[in-house]
């Protein structure tokens, strides 16, 4: 076990991959506070892991954060990690996409990551050591058609977090952030209900992800972001990882790209 | 004359590299629109594009503001009845360390920088698509690709606006509309003016601007501060015939000044 002492806050745990994430660290030993924007869910996976609770966290409302923030602090005592799952799309041509469905997309992404490193970085300043990941998407690099607010959205977050790391290095915080390959069910249903259009057809779903092994990515997923936080990663900070490499425009790591 | 009789938007074209991508537009032969939040520069400008011999107009606009925007491309089409070239440039920043940084900092940088660029280009976009062809151009930043302290959320919405290039680029491209971005490194503009003063106050122990400036020359390889000029002939290229090819990308202007700092 990795993380037997160690503390972490996963947001927006609605999707597959944050619930693999939430897995491997509660199996790594590290007590959690899980958090959606919908409590049921949230209590739900905390109920089957060992030291977690559950929590209903609004990522669009900072002083939901701080709350959370709060509550792991005075449950655990500290807070190493803050890991961000909060991920919304909208599969819709730019051309239709309305000022109200951009804000609502920049901000559940991008604007919570501001919100949530900000809130962590006290307690971890104060404690020398803490971790801030983000996770964002491929998109972020391939940018698709129909997903431009998703794809600036997560692109930001990735922006946000270089800049950051540069902010803490020295007081042994690390900032990463990793770029799944796919979209989830999840998020298109969730982008749909909060920008308040009709659930998203079967077939996007599919366009968007017929390369990639969706039973194992999420797990590899898990078990990179596992590797970052344990005393192995220590030194690696700064960087936006990708898993799946099948394709220049799609599938980079972000570290890489800086130069191009 | 690669833009003759062309019709060009540049927003925050009052000042800085905006105001030179303007006037180089209207060198290379097009009529521009010179769109900025102050009226007063913007009325400037667009003297010089008519001692130039082209037509131009100023406009105010403060691009967070959809009305200010749809208005902008109203006013232009009532004048020179299309749109081929959009140079959507009007930007923002500030320096903060996240630790301490209002929220109201980051709404402005995102709303300036990112949404500004999602409804500039949008509007633009409407109009093009019905003539089937159009470039767009935003302006993004060497921080749209690396990072730097005390610029998270600047970087955040320059990060922002390279990949929504990106998806737009990929939605437009049916239509023969081209989209690209410009990543300018350190330029001589007075938003660095007020940089490299932060910068110094930043780090105090006696730094001055002039240290910073340096220290930023130093950075490049090419052993200079860029001029707006610099990214303004860029610009030009993209929205030329020259560029016909190339659409999504994001092109570095930076001197050779690696992006990773």
């Amino acid at each position: 076990m990795k993380l037997s002492d160690k503390t972490a806050i996963v947001f927006s745990c609605n999707g597959l991959i944050a619930q693999e994430i939430c897995k491997k660290l509660s199996n790594e030993g590290c007590k959690l506070v899980i958090t959606d924007l919908k409590k049921e869910q949230a209590d739900k996976l905390a109920l089957e892991l060992k030291n977690a609770i559950g929590m209903g966290v609004d990522v669009r409302i900072e002083k939901k954060i701080e709350e959370a923030i709060d509550v792991a602090i005075e449950k655990f005592s500290k807070i190493d990690f803050v890991i961000n799952c909060s991920r919304i799309s909208l599969f819709k041509e730019t051309i239709e996409l309305t000022e109200s469905e951009w804000d609502t997309i920049v901000d559940f992404n991008a604007k919570s990551m501001y919100y949530i490193a900000k809130a962590a970085l006290k307690n971890m300043m104060d404690n020398n050591y803490g971790m801030i990941l983000g996770v964002a998407s491929k998109t972020a690099i391939s940018g698709p058609a129909n997903l431009s607010a998703y794809s600036a959205s997560m692109n930001a977050s990735i922006g946000f977090l270089r800049s950051l790391s540069c902010e803490v290095r020295n007081n042994n915080i690390r900032v990463n952030a990793i770029c799944p390959g796919y979209i989830e069910h999840e998020e298109l249903e969730l982008g749909a209900e909060l920008t308040g259009n009709e659930p998203p057809d079967e077939g996007i779903y599919i366009q968007f992800s017929p390369l990639i092994n969706i039973a194992s990515e999420p797990k590899a997923l898990a078990n990179l972001i596992a590797f970052l936080a344990s005393k192995e990663g220590e030194f690696v900070t700064g960087q936006a990882y990708s898993l799946w490499e099948d394709d220049l425009t799609c599938y980079r790591n972000l570290g890489q790209m800086a130069e191009l | 004359m690669r833009l003759e009789n062309k019709i060009a938007i540049v927003t925050g074209a009052g000042r800085g590299i905006g105001k030179a991508i303007a006037l180089a537009l209207a060198k290379d032969g097009a009529n521009v629109v010179v769109s900025d939040i102050n009226l007063k520069e913007a009325n400037q400008v667009a003297k010089e594009i008519e001692t130039l011999g082209q037509k131009s107009l100023a406009i105010k606009t403060d691009v967070t503001n959809k009305k200010d925007v749809d208005d902008l491309i109203k006013k232009t089409l009532e004048k020179f009845s299309s749109l081929d070239i959009m140079v959507s440039n009007a930007g923002v920043s500030s320096m903060e360390y996240v630790i301490d940084m209002p929220e109201e900092k980051w709404d402005f940088n995102m709303d300036v920088n990112l949404k500004g660029t999602f409804l500039v280009t949008q509007a633009a976009a409407q109009q093009m698509i019905k003539q089937q062809k159009g470039k767009i151009i935003c302006t993004a930043s060497m921080a749209g690709k690396g990072g730097v302290a005390t610029q998270a959320h600047y970087n955040a919405s320059k990060h922002g606006v390279v990949a929504y290039v990106k998806s737009l680029a990929q939605e437009l491209a049916p239509y023969g509309i081209n989209v690209n971005s410009i990543c300018p490194g350190s330029i001589k503009t007075s938003m660095q003016d007020r940089e490299v003063q932060w910068s110094a106050q930043i780090r105090g122990a006696g730094a001055t601007a002039e240290d910073i400036r340096e220290e930023m020359a130093n950075f490049t390889p090419l052993g200079r501060i860029g001029l707006p000029e610099d990214v303004a002939k860029v610009v030009v290229f993209l929205a030329s015939d020259d560029a016909a090819f190339m659409t999504g990308q994001a092109i570095n202007v930076t001197g050779g000044q690696i992006n990773t700092l």
